[in-house]
């Protein structure tokens, strides 16, 4: 049996997805599967429990049968969060390994989900770092790679984990990256015997945001088109030029948002005319009916919100790259990159794993 | 203090010339025509005599004194210019040259170099950038404009110098005089408040009349305009009301045109009339001038014609107006005087074969009626009818009695005539009887305006000083958004009331907390993050028992969370249900201009969809906070509807009241909305049931 715990170097690295498409395709090689989530951060309601979003979302996908209870011992609720300053808290730790044991029962592999830093939890006494101790666990530290990569968080949980790190997938990066990652960073952490198992490439795809969440995290208002509210948005322009120019620069994306004030007609008309996902008027300005029929005769959802535009496009801003992977066709996307971008060799031999034969 | 401008025993032309299509030809020319009766001293280096007058060579070598100074040379010699006034003690200037502020960055520097010097050496200065200024009772004509206007009593002063050419000579083909003509142009010192002042006591006009793009000093506007406008009516035009049209005044003048709907609250609280057009502007301007104001809102109409006395009477019901009814006695009298098919009843037909002794006739009779209050005197061409004639014989009745009457003589070729008698003899004529009953409806609340006693405020016990050392911490702090906890405890110094409430940190303190208030409960996230708080997910009312305050907990702490990722919450508050009553919204927003703009309607889509509100500026009146209740379309709801109890009004008066106190006592609030406040049943009282204060920067 091998705990394995998917560590990331901040948070919204895609640890998520990373474990799906992980057991997934361990479940293909005819492992046997469980999932602990021993903290969850994004509680919710299933019926009467507590629980956190990434446990349901896995237990679905990955066909679990353990209750929700058990997958997610511990979740970070406002009342968990106080009495934790107050001290009242206490035994969390007792609390993960129960579970722990009962869902390791007769598993081959358990995927921990860890959190956005090896100290993470640190405050409840659950640090990523203690479970990998407490647990004996193999890591996979993933890294978002987008912009940099995190050389010194790497390097620090390598001086932690010591051979328990088996490696380190690099996420999200871009094109242009990709040869200067495999002639000098993947040679540099060689050296220091820290093994790249994988490198994901950015996905616009998988960046994208579906106009439903969008709508959700605008507190927008639908005024045409909630029937297309999974249409998926890859870029968001802000509508503030004049029409000609405006027509010039949207014409050259598709599946893109436009955040334009509602009293700008010639703006909203230029989106509508172009390969738009979704215009977002701004200012609680409400369109006139020409430009609403237009965006019924194009398909088009069109959503109203009360905040201004540089509100709005901070909100956006502040929520893109951090959202779950709920639509079908981005989990379907996402295991497909891992499976096909992840040295699965290297990983099941620095692991000690062997391959099963599926049953 | 304007005198000079006005009444100048002497006038210096800066920019004379000799040259016609020359800016400086055309002035001299007409002060010149105008027969103006004092010295007028050409100024031009180039020159020894201009349109027969004696040409200086600078200011200073003009022996006599100087009462009034054109400028209409480039404006690069401004400040020259004014140290030669200094010398020669010359107070007064009408800058008509462009070239300052309106062309850019080189041309504002002049002219705030003008402004500085002049203000320190005592000079007043029209313009610059403007046409002159006309006065038709001391002869003066200091303009461009083609065409001098006739002498009569209202004053007219506008910000567009293109508007003033074109309504001179629009005034000149109807006949209509003028006292003063004056042109603002930039208004770099001299503006629209200057001119209001003087205007108050200038005896040869009777009306004034403005067109105005922007707006200087909202505040001392209203202060001035509010005196005026008891001793004579206001009428303005303020245009770049719509968005475009504000767009196109800042570009225009380089100054905002001010919110539309502090505009209009501004407006109504001054006592000023608003025209919406410059149509109106003069539509009102003749019955003032030329008409007595209505001592009530009683009208009659006489009409030769059933059509357009029922339209008539249509548009008195639009405009709030009263169709009189006529004593008995005037009744019999118009019975036994007209034919039997006539109607004798306002309106009052007098039928197709009128005559010019019928219309005298009946209309002595309606005009002495007690019960009437004005008259509308409707005409259509007939065959048989003397225009003319019933012309003469309308305004001879007109001018003997104190009550206003106004005419439509409807129709174009036949009525021309007739029209020209109406005009010599004062009587104002409307092509269409809408656009006079409007005129009707316009005075009456001029008339009622006078009635009003003086505005009469109410101040309240409040604790002052608490709200002061509270907004200083929150400023000390960084903290100009207040929340509902801090925006509670500063409206409540000001003597609202609040629900009870209790923040709860976790849903164990929630759960005491609710015990202690006891149910039912509203629980609201309590969060700086959080504006719009149930968009969020944030609000749930009728909480009946602890484990509902558990669920609610959750829900209310993981959804914030979840919608913004980094929301700090402060906790979740515990709020008493003020059960019953209607939920209405009290605003306030910092204009600009203005100050502090109150606001109030009915919650929910009542504000959001119908934008059923009404606004004032602070201070309110006793007599602002009882229209703004009253004004709202949704009023009746608020009174009780089908057999509903009436909602507690004079505790709605007073909110406003004590509001309007608070922002008055801050003014670095930029923000304030009560939201909802819970009016209950007469006499039971308001609550806040939540409020938020966002503080001025700086």
């Amino acid at each position: 049996m091998l705990p394995l715990l998917i560590e990331s170097t901040e948070s919204y690295a895609g640890k998520s997805l990373m474990c799906l498409g992980l057991g997934l395709k361990f479940q293909r090689d005819g492992f046997k599967i469980a999932y602990l989530k021993p903290l969850g951060k994004s509680p919710i309601k299933v019926g009467k429990i507590i629980t956190d979003e990434d446990a349901v979302f896995i237990q679905g996908a990955l066909h679990l049968d353990e209750p929700l209870e058990q997958l997610c011992p511990v979740v970070v609720t406002q009342d968990l969060i106080i009495d934790a300053y107050d001290g009242k808290v206490r035994g969390l730790d007792k609390k993960v390994v129960d579970a722990y044991q009962k869902i390791s029962r007769g598993k081959d592999i358990i995927l921990i989900g860890g959190g956005g830093s090896l100290h993470e939890g640190t405050f409840l006494g659950l640090s990523s770092l203690r479970i990998a101790r407490d647990f004996q666990a193999k890591v996979i530290l993933l890294d978002n790679a987008e912009h940099e990569v995190n050389v010194d968080c790497i390097l620090r949980a390598k001086e932690g984990l010591r051979n328990n790190l088996i490696g380190i997938i690099l996420n999200r990066v871009p094109p242009h990256r990709i040869d200067f990652i495999r002639q000098r960073v993947i040679p540099f952490f060689q050296k220091r015997e820290i093994d790249v198992l994988g490198i994901i490439p950015l996905d616009p795809l998988l960046n994208s945001i579906s106009v439903r969440e969008l709508q959700q995290i605008l507190n927008g208002q639908f005024l045409f088109g909630e029937e297309y509210d999974t249409d998926l948005i890859e870029k968001f322009f802000v509508g503030s030029m004049n029409a000609d120019k405006a027509i010039e620069y949207f014409k050259k994306s598709k599946n893109k948002a436009v955040i334009v004030g509602g009293d700008r007609p010639d703006i909203i008309l230029a989106a509508l005319e172009t390969p738009t996902a979704c215009v977002v008027l701004t200012g609680g300005l409400y369109p006139n009916d020409i430009l609403l029929a237009k965006a019924e005769e194009m398909k088009i959802p069109m959503i109203l919100v009360k905040d201004d535009t540089y509100s709005t496009v901070q909100k956006v801003d502040k929520i893109l790259g951090r959202l779950r992977v709920k639509e079908e066709k981005k989990v379907k996307l996402g295991a497909k990159l891992i499976e096909r971008e992840i040295n699965f060799t290297l990983l099941y031999k620095k692991a000690g794993l062997k391959k099963k034969r599926k049953r | 203090m304007l005198k000079n401008f006005f009444e100048p025993k002497s006038v210096v032309v800066l920019g004379a010339s000799a040259t016609p299509g020359k800016v400086g030809y055309d002035v001299l020319k007409n002060l010149i025509k105008s027969n103006y009766r004092g010295e007028i001293f050409p100024v031009n280096p180039k020159a020894s005599e201009i349109q027969g007058l004696r040409a200086y060579p600078s200011i200073l070598d003009i022996n006599e004194d100087i009462d009034l100074l054109i400028y209409i040379i480039p404006p690069q010699f401004i400040l020259k210019t004014l140290d030669d006034c200094k010398k020669k003690n010359i107070d007064s200037i009408i800058a008509i040259s462009a070239g300052f502020k309106e062309t850019g960055s080189a041309g504002a520097k002049i002219e705030r170099e003008m402004l500085i010097k002049a203000k320190e050496m005592n000079i007043r200065i029209l313009g610059p950038n403007c046409l002159g200024l006309i006065d038709t009772s001391s002869c003066l004509n200091a303009t461009f404009a083609p065409g001098m206007p006739s002498e009569g009593n209202i004053a007219f002063f506008s910000q567009s110098g293109a508007l003033c050419i074109a309504i001179l000579d629009w005034a000149l083909g109807e006949g209509i005089g003028f006292s003063k003509f004056i042109s603002l142009g930039n208004k770099s010192d001299l503006g629209e408040i200057d001119f209001l002042k003087y205007l108050a006591d200038d005896e040869s006009t009777k009306v004034i009349l403005g067109y105005l793009e922007g707006i200087e000093d909202g505040r001392a506007f209203m202060r001035v305009a509010r005196e005026v406008s008891k001793k004579k009516p206001v009428i303005i035009t303020k245009s770049g009301g719509t968005s475009a049209g504000a767009k196109a005044a800042s570009s225009h003048t380089g100054s905002l045109a001010g919110s539309e709907k502090s505009i209009k609250a501004a407006f109504h609280q001054a006592g000023i009339i608003r025209a919406d057009t410059v149509n109106d502007l003069f539509n009102y301007a003749l019955a003032f001038a030329c008409q007595p104001i209505p001592k009530g809102s009683r009208i009659a109409i006489l009409s030769n014609s059933g059509g357009p006395g029922i339209m008539a009477a249509d548009a008195i019901e639009q405009y709030k107006l009263n169709l009189a009814s006529f004593s008995r006695e005037t009744q019999e009298q118009l019975r036994s005087s007209l034919p039997t098919i006539a109607s004798i009843y306002n309106p009052v037909d007098i039928i197709g074969d009128a005559d010019a002794d019928r219309y005298h006739k009946s209309l002595e009779l309606i005009i002495n009626d007690p019960n009437v209050d004005g008259v509308l005197v409707i005409l259509t061409p007939t065959a048989v009818i003397d225009v003319q004639g019933a012309a003469e014989k309308v305004a001879n009745l007109s001018s003997e009695n104190g009550k206003p009457v106004l005419a439509s003589f409807m129709g174009k070729v036949s009525v021309e005539k007739g029209i020209k008698v109406l005009q010599r003899k004062k009587v104002p004529n409307y092509n269409y009887p809408e656009s006079a009953i409007k005129v009707f409806r316009i005075m009456s609340d001029y008339q009622n305006w006078l009635n009003a006693p003086d505005a009469s405020y109410q101040t309240f016990k409040v604790r002052q000083k608490k709200v002061g050392t509270i907004f200083a911490k929150a400023r000390k702090n960084n903290l100009l958004k207040l929340g509902e906890q801090e925006a509670r405890e500063i409206i409540s110094c000001y003597g609202f009331k609040v629900p009870k409430s209790i923040l709860a940190l976790t849903s164990r303190e929630a759960i005491l907390a609710a015990e202690q208030i006891g149910y039912p409960l509203v629980m609201k996230i309590v969060s700086p993050d959080i504006l719009h708080k149930t968009d969020v997910g944030g609000v749930k009312v009728d909480i009946e028992n602890a484990h509902q305050v558990e669920d609610a907990f959750f829900e209310i702490t993981s959804k914030s969370r979840q919608y913004l990722t980094s929301a700090t919450i402060l906790g979740v508050s515990i709020q008493e249900m003020v059960a019953g009553g209607k939920e209405v919204i009290l605003g306030v927003s910092k204009d600009p201009q203005f100050g502090p703009l109150i606001m109030f309607g009915l919650g929910g889509i009542y504000v959001e969809v119908l934008k059923d509100v009404s606004f004032r500026i602070a201070p309110l009146s006793v007599k602002d906070a009882d229209e703004m209740i009253r004004e709202i379309h949704s009023f009746p709801l608020l009174k009780g509807v089908r057999g509903e109890q009436p909602t507690d009004l004079a505790a709605l008066k007073e909110y406003l009241l004590r509001l309007s106190q608070l922002v008055t006592d801050f003014p670095d609030i930029v923000e304030l909305d009560i939201n909802p406040l819970i009016v209950k049943a007469e006499g039971e009282g308001a609550f806040a049931a939540d409020a938020r204060i966002t503080l001025e920067e700086g």
